[in-house]
């Protein structure tokens, strides 16, 4: 028989995991990786947020519709050349006041390298179930909940949005060019068609998921060794010590987190 | 935006001089900061400029390219030889060519890419849209406005007029501190010609890169 049992419902451990995801805030992640044919250097945020908290026994924290915060910022490098065609300046003829005519010559334009920088956030609703895992670290003792397989991000929508943002990117960054002119729009079609939704997805994936895959929240800390006062003198401070901790999920009534101590002075 | 300068002269650029008088013509290719300095018998570019032998012989126009070799400026072909009334055009084909300027001496006095002073002409292709006023860099009153315009890049149709329209040039003819015309309405990617015809040295600068 545990010395301490505490038990939390579903609404005080929704409390819980939503100071957890607080406490855990923003993270920051920077690479690099596959755009399509082009490599992309990339940093990304993101922080979790919400969700509806459902307690499965034995050993499950279900959170529903939580909110994945993210913004992502991109650069890639793309050589037009490589879908404009070769074009020349032809060549102009024209009289001058003390010359018969003068003409300058074929003028070819070199179609640069241009870095398209693209910056996109959006919102991912997303499920995971996480499992329970109270252990002694240093000389606290915590409760994580640590996510469960790699959960499913629904990412065909952002990248749906970050290839029209990439087609802006672009069209501004084209606009720069010198002689562009008529190929302009023909330009913007062709980078997004060759990178396209798979592109913008086989680059998203990878950069995503690792902020939910392993996905830890700490819903509970104590120190192992705390100390005690009486409640009158001339009774001692008494140092109590956290043997050990276990949670689990129970369900009776109403399912409920349940923790249970055992203490040694 | 882009930028227009005859004192550093590119690859949508082209500068032209016509010489008149018979002689020996020695010139070099540099930057803007090498322009001041004394023309020499040792500059390596030449133009042999012969006498005309029949009068009403139509003048012709030499084309001189432009290139870089390790950090010296080369002329092809280095040496020329033309008859009295020629033009000779200098232009670079690599867009690598950040500035250049043509400077020489001669029979018929200097010449310089950098301050156009007689029968001289400077080129440039506008390449992207706007409003481009030009001055004279080198102090000079003159001054003019090119607007460039842009044409829809969704219009096909659009795009084999535009297409046309990069054959025709615009002509401003400076005389002393005349400008005519003075402001010139172009596509993108046409080509205004500068035929200054007696000047006392300007340049063709883009307002922009002068602060003004």
């Amino acid at each position: 028989m545990p010395d301490i049992i505490a038990a939390a419902d579903e609404t005080a451990a929704s409390n819980l995991v939503h100071a957890a995801e607080t406490t855990l805030g923003t993270v920051t992640k920077t690479g690099s990786g596959s755009l399509g044919p082009f490599t992309a250097i990339w940093n990304a945020s993101a922080s979790i947020s919400g969700g509806m908290i459902d307690l499965i026994a034995p050993n499950v924290v279900r959170i529903a519709n939580s909110q994945f915060n993210y913004s992502l910022g991109l650069n890639f490098s793309f050589d037009l050349s490589t879908i404009l065609p070769d074009f020349c300046l032809p060549q102009v003829c024209i009289p001058i006041p003390f010359d018969g005519k003068l003409c300058t010559p074929k003028i070819c334009v070199n179609w640069p390298t241009i870095t398209i920088p693209v910056s996109h956030s959006g919102v991912i609703n997303f499920t995971a179930d996480f499992s329970l895992n109270p252990h002694l670290s240093g000389p606290d003792w915590l409760i994580d909940i640590v996510v469960v397989g790699i959960p499913f991000l629904q990412i065909g929508p952002a990248a749906a949005a970050i290839l029209a943002a990439i087609g802006v990117a672009a069209s501004l960054a084209l606009l720069a060019i010198p002689f562009i002119g008529p190929f302009l729009a023909a330009a913007v079609v062709g980078i997004t068609a060759v990178i396209g939704i798979a592109g913008v997805t086989g680059l998203l994936g990878p950069i995503l998921t690792p902020f939910v895959s392993g996905l830890t929240f700490t819903i509970y800390k104590q120190p192992k060794l705390f100390q005690v006062l009486p409640p009158a003198l001339p009774d001692p401070a008494v140092n109590i010590n956290l043997d050990a901790i276990t949670a689990v999920v129970a369900s009776s009534d109403e399912d409920e987190l349940v923790i249970s101590v055992d203490i040694s002075a | 935006m882009d930028t227009l300068d005859s004192r550093s002269l590119r690859y949508i650029d082209c500068f032209a001089q016509k010489f008149a008088t018979p002689g020996h013509v020695h010139y070099r290719i540099t930057t803007l900061a090498g322009a001041c300095l004394p023309v020499g018998d040792e500059d390596e570019f030449t133009i042999e400029v012969k006498a005309r032998s029949v009068d009403n012989q139509e003048s012709q126009q030499q084309n001189v390219q432009v290139r870089r070799e390790g950090n010296k400026f080369v002329a092809d072909p280095p040496r020329l030889e033309i008859r009295a009334g020629d033009m000779v055009l200098w232009n670079t084909p690599d867009p690598g060519i950040t500035g250049y300027v043509v400077v020489g001496e001669g029979a018929g006095g200097k010449f310089d890419s950098s301050a156009l002073r007689s029968e001289a002409v400077f080129t440039h292709a506008f390449g992207t849209p706007g409003e481009y006023k030009w001055v004279d860099a080198n102090k000079g009153k003159i001054s003019g406005l090119i607007h460039v315009g842009s044409l829809d890049p969704k219009d096909k149709e659009q795009c084999q007029k535009w297409l046309a329209t990069l054959e025709q040039g615009s002509l401003i003819s400076i005389v002393g501190d005349s400008v005519n015309p003075e402001k010139v309405e172009i596509l993108t990617g046409q080509t205004v010609f500068w035929a200054v015809q007696k000047a006392p040295g300007i340049s063709i600068t883009d307002s922009r890169l002068v602060g003004e």
